[in-house]
């Protein structure tokens, strides 16, 4: 079991051991081909013969346009379009054998000779991995180029080292100058791109740019008109041209570009130098013969023809700029003319004699400031009339053309000064105009960044001084707004009046005739015992009409000489709505016999006490009795007290007797005679009404006055 | 049962009877003269409905008002005054409401309409004064003022309000004035005292503000915003320290004092203590998350950070919050441009210019042609 074990792990164990020699033997030929040379040689692809023979020819073909580009170098000839050439059979060729270090090296070439700096690098590299040994050793120098121009400038500086190691010593003589000058740029564009100018913006103008070249813009002092050459393909053709186009800006916006009409309409011939600051006058340039200087002037709404500047300034050497000054005397130029060159394209400037006549001073040098041994290409002065800015290779330019400020002082320019970056790139910034703001400036650069191609116009815009921005505190000043204590005492409530008045009308009666009475009535609050209303019934009518507030309980006593008085006690329901009640009163005469219900005596229940809101009906029933008195002085009366049958027989009894003696005794207190007077209890035995209901035990319960003698 | 039923049918029967003989009497049993006579009682009878009605209405009002339901109480007035035109009570209540609701028109509509009723009532004249102030139209606020303290000369309030009215108007010797007048009548009237100081401040007499700031203090210890304008002034007088030490005291006082956090916050920037500031900064947010002006400080953090994307977003709240906030405007025209938006930037410049900002202005003339 333990030996079975045993063998199985040691199986396991070898298993693993083949599993990755195996790996490695199909690993290791890869690594070893993707890293070796592999010659265009028919031996090489035994498998794809037909294939080889199409490469081949392909690597042929473009070895042909290669040659014939490296002649035209070396006449100082256009050699762009060669090489260009020859870049598109060298890739057919490079799709079939992508290891051969030498067709990486002259596709890396051609890439970087027609304009495809940074992306020559991966080939350029690649040569030097798959046959460093055999490759031409400039290659570490245009990979110096090339990386340079990809911002990777201590990689470039060290094969631009390694290049002057590795340069056979006749060709590197000729160029050790150029090499210590791409070096010494290396060293500068780390410093302009490590310390940026502060606080401006750059970026390619879309709506003008081309993927052809677009350059050279041109803008009057106030911004408000711009020219520019665009090299484009014109009206359909296939080829492009160089032309003059224009744009005016207009509230803050440019206006789509448009080709400028005659005498600059044909295809090729002219090209914008400068723009004067006026808007009036140009510049240009035309070809043919020998790039020369023009000036054309704004008749109207028509461009001049171009006037040919005179020999004193057009040389039979290449003019290629000029430029306005704002005193209008002077003109300052490019030109590549011998007398007083300091090497390439120099500036020069020459002094108008008479203008009618076109005469002018002869060309000098601008001076030995602002030229350089290199080429000094492109002129403009600002419209302080004291700035120039030009675009040179040589002074402290980080690569290619740069473009420089000097200013006149004390009759000398100034140290030309490097506008810096991101103005500058280690590519070409060919040309510069600044508006008289000094907020926008306009430049030709064919960068990396952005742009559509060729060289391309770029808006650089200065945001001037650093502005600060702004902090903010809060107080609270006042009080009122800090802690608002504003008054909100308010008027208080109001007591609701619920006035509502009902009409109380009626007619006093004689009981027994029927006949109207003439009558003094009282009306009393019987909650508040105040009488609230004295009036007499009509005579003629017994009428009478009153107006009371209702939801109150009013007493209302009706008295006329020779009737007992009569007394009531109603209650005037609240209402919402108007409300009229009648009422009619029968007075009984003064007879024996006759008895009145005193209706406005009030005990508290079960108690023989009088209420307060008796007395009015008290005082009248004294009046009353005083009044028969005198007519009758043996007069007697009965005052009885009557309850309901509610509680016990001799309770009511004793209740209603004792009723009765309180009023007689309020009487006699009163001034009226004891011998007048009779108290009497009947309980419940003479009930006037129902006892079943509570209204009718209310009308049960009651004092009675009865004339029970004369 | 039956005699049951029988019994309670002829209660009924009763009780209806009873009430027949004591209600309305038909129309033809009355004379022409009676007619009259009840039709005057019912127009009397349905005034006096429509007063119980008004009245009622008047009293809810003042309940509603109590509960601060204002919108209510203005509908409760309004019916109060609908049903009883002259009802001054009501009138002068809705327009205390319509002061609460910041309808100042209609406070000082109904104030005038009180004050036509009753040109004594002193109260109305008040409270329409405070109404004009609010609207800005100080003129009339101090003519109302002065028609208080004409009748009533010791009437400290007027003379306080008035000299508020004068400090709003930048009118500050006039506002010391009044405010004197206040404190002679009312010495211990610890607001005055603030405003006084206030107009010291605006004087540069920054010692008597200070004084008076501490006058303010000694009699209402619990107020923070004592000690914040009390901090500010400080500050005026180049002293950051003192400023931070009563910013602190008036958040110690309210801790939900967030003006004093944003206050302490741009001392600290000031001083460039970044993180201090942002702390408090974040705090003031924290309390109230639509403060302009911590939002505007904060993003002057960030594009001191170089964070300007951040800067941005914050200088956008502040003037989403705000949007009368010129400097918020001027900052965010510094961040637009630090991002290549010259456009939005000349904007808010502008914008900025209209709201009273003289940077502003320049950046407009430089930079915006």
């Amino acid at each position: 079991m333990f030996l079975s074990i045993v063998n199985n792990l040691l199986s396991i164990r070898k298993m693993k051991l083949i599993l990755t020699i195996a790996v490695w033997l199909l690993i290791f030929p890869t690594l070893f081909l993707q890293g070796q040379n592999v010659e265009f040689k028919s031996s090489q692809f035994k498998d794809q013969k037909d294939a080889f023979k199409m490469a081949e020819a392909s690597l042929e073909s473009g070895n042909a346009f290669f040659k014939e580009g490296l002649k035209a170098l070396e006449e100082g000839k256009d050699a762009t379009p060669l090489f260009f050439k020859a870049l598109e059979p060298y890739r057919k060729a490079n799709e079939f054998n992508p290891n051969n270090g030498e067709l990486n090296y002259k596709i890396g070439k051609c890439m970087f000779l027609t304009g495809e700096g940074t992306n020559a690098i991966p080939f350029l590299e690649k040569a030097l991995k798959l046959d460093e040994k055999n490759i031409e050793p400039d290659v570490y120098f245009l990979l110096g180029k090339a990386l340079k121009l990809d911002y990777k400038f201590d990689e470039a500086k060290a094969k631009f080292t390694l290049y002057k190691t590795k340069e056979r010593e006749r060709v590197l003589s000729k160029i050790t100058e150029e090499v210590e000058k791409e070096i010494r740029q290396c060293d500068l564009a780390k410093n302009f791109v490590a310390k940026p100018v502060d606080r401006i913006w750059v970026e390619d103008v879309k709506d003008w740019n081309t993927e052809y070249d677009d350059f050279n813009p041109s803008i009057s002092a106030d911004e408000s008109m711009m020219v520019f050459n665009s090299r484009r393909p014109l009206n359909g053709s296939k080829d492009p041209y160089t032309c003059i186009w224009s744009t005016n800006r207009e509230k803050g916006k440019w206006s789509p570009v448009k080709l400028m009409g005659p005498p600059f309409e044909k295809a090729g011939e002219y090209e914008i130098f400068n723009l004067s600051f006026d808007g009036q006058s140009m510049y240009v340039g035309k070809a043919s013969p020998s790039e020369d200087i023009f000036l054309t002037v704004l008749e109207g709404n028509n461009w001049s023809i171009p006037m040919h500047l005179p020999d004193k300034i057009n040389s039979e050497a290449q003019e290629t700029g000029a430029c306005f000054s704002t005193d209008g005397i002077k003109i300052y130029y490019i030109t590549d003319q011998v007398y007083g060159n300091k090497g390439g394209k120099d500036i020069y400037f020459s002094g108008v004699m008479d203008r009618k006549l076109n005469l002018w001073g002869q060309g000098q040098t601008i001076g030995s400031e602002i030229n350089t041994t290199l080429n000094d290409g492109f002129i403009y002065m600002h419209p302080d009339g004291k700035t120039i800015y030009f675009s040179s290779q040589g002074h402290n330019s980080m690569g290619g053309y740069d473009i420089f400020r000097s200013v006149r002082l004390a009759g000398r320019w100034s140290e030309p000064e490097n506008l810096g970056y991101p103005i500058n790139t280690p590519y070409d910034e060919t040309s510069f105009v600044l508006s008289a703001s000094g907020k926008r400036a306009y430049i030709t650069s064919n960068r990396k960044e952005g742009g559509k191609g060729g060289m391309d116009i770029y808006r650089v815009t200065y945001l001037g001084p650093v502005k600060q921005p702004v902090s903010d505190f809060e107080d609270q000043l006042l009080a009122d707004i800090a802690s608002p204590q504003h008054e909100e005492k308010l008027e208080g409530t109001v007591t609701v009046e619920t006035k509502n008045l009902t009409i109380l009308k009626g007619r006093v009666l004689d009981d027994f005739t029927g006949q109207p009475v003439k009558a003094d009535i009282e009306i009393v609050d019987n909650v508040k015992n105040t009488v609230i209303a004295t009036f007499t019934s009509n005579s003629s009518t017994g009428k009478f009409l009153v107006s009371l507030p209702a939801g109150f309980n009013y007493g209302i006593a009706v008295k006329a000489k020779d009737y007992l008085f009569h007394s009531e006690n109603f209650n005037l329901p609240e209402t919402s709505a108007y409300q009229l009640v009648e009422k009619e009163i029968r007075l009984k005469g003064v007879c024996l016999g006759c008895k009145i219900i005193l209706r406005n005596i009030f005990f508290d229940t079960g108690k023989f006490t009088l209420r307060p809101e008796s007395s009015n009906e008290l005082i009248r029933l004294g009046d009353l009795i005083r009044d028969i008195a005198r007519v009758k002085p043996g007069i007697k009366i009965e005052i009885s007290g009557h309850t309901d049958n509610v509680g016990s027989e001799s309770s009511n009894q004793l209740l209603s007797e004792n009723r009765a003696k309180a009023v007689v005794k309020y009487l006699v207190d009163h001034g009226i005679g004891q011998e007048k007077l009779v108290s009497k209890g009947y309980g419940s035995t003479q009930p006037v009404s129902s006892n079943t209901t509570p209204d009718g035990r209310q009308e049960n319960r009651r004092t009675e006055f009865k004339i029970i003698g004369e | 049962m039956i005699r049951k039923i029988f019994l309670f049918s002829a209660i009924l029967l009763l009780s209806f009877i009873f009430r027949i003989q004591a209600q309305t009497v038909s129309d033809s049993t009355l004379t022409p003269e009676e007619k009259r006579y009840r039709d005057s009682i019912a127009a009397v009878n349905e005034q006096s409905k429509r007063l119980q009605l008004s009245q009622e209405a008047y009293n809810t009002g003042i309940q509603n008002f109590e509960k601060k339901s204002y919108t209510q109480a203005i509908l409760n007035f309004d019916k109060a005054i609908e049903l009883n035109s002259s009802f001054d009570k009501a009138l002068y209540n809705r327009g205390m409401a319509r002061f609460s609701t910041a309808d100042f028109p209609g406070c000082i509509a109904d104030m005038s309409q009180v004050l036509k009723i009753d040109k004594n009532n002193n109260a109305a004249l008040l409270k329409r004064a405070e109404a004009y102030t609010q609207l800005g139209e100080y003129q009339k606020a101090t003519d109302d003022y002065q028609a208080v303290t004409a009748k009533d000369p010791n009437n400290y309030k007027a003379f306080y309000y008035m000299g508020e009215v004068f400090f709003l108007q930048g009118q500050y010797e006039e506002a010391l004035k009044q405010l004197n007048k206040a404190i002679l009548l009312k010495p211990d009237f610890s607001r005055a005292y603030n405003d006084r100081a206030s107009c010291y401040r605006k004087l540069e007499k920054f010692t008597d503000a200070v004084m008076d700031m501490q006058k303010a203090i000694q009699l209402e210890p619990g107020q923070a915003f004592y000690y914040n304008n009390l901090g500010s002034i400080r500050r005026k007088m180049n002293d950051p320290e003192g400023a931070i030490v009563n910013y602190t005291k008036a958040i110690e006082k309210d801790p939900a004092y967030f003006l004093a956090y944003n206050n302490r916050g741009s001392v600290y920037l000031e001083q460039k203590k970044t993180d201090l500031a942002l702390a408090d900064f974040n705090k003031a947010l924290e309390i109230n998350p639509k403060y302009a002006l911590a939002y505007n400080n904060r993003g002057i953090i960030y594009y001191q950070k170089g964070d300007i994307d951040k800067a941005l977003a914050d200088f956008d709240k502040a003037v989403l919050y705000n949007k009368d906030y010129g400097l918020a405007y001027l900052n965010r025209g510094i961040a637009r441009e630090m991002k290549k938006d010259a456009e939005g930037a000349c904007t808010d410049w502008r914008k900025a210019e209209e709201l009273g900002v003289k940077t502003a202005g320049k950046y407009v003339s430089v930079d915006c042609e």
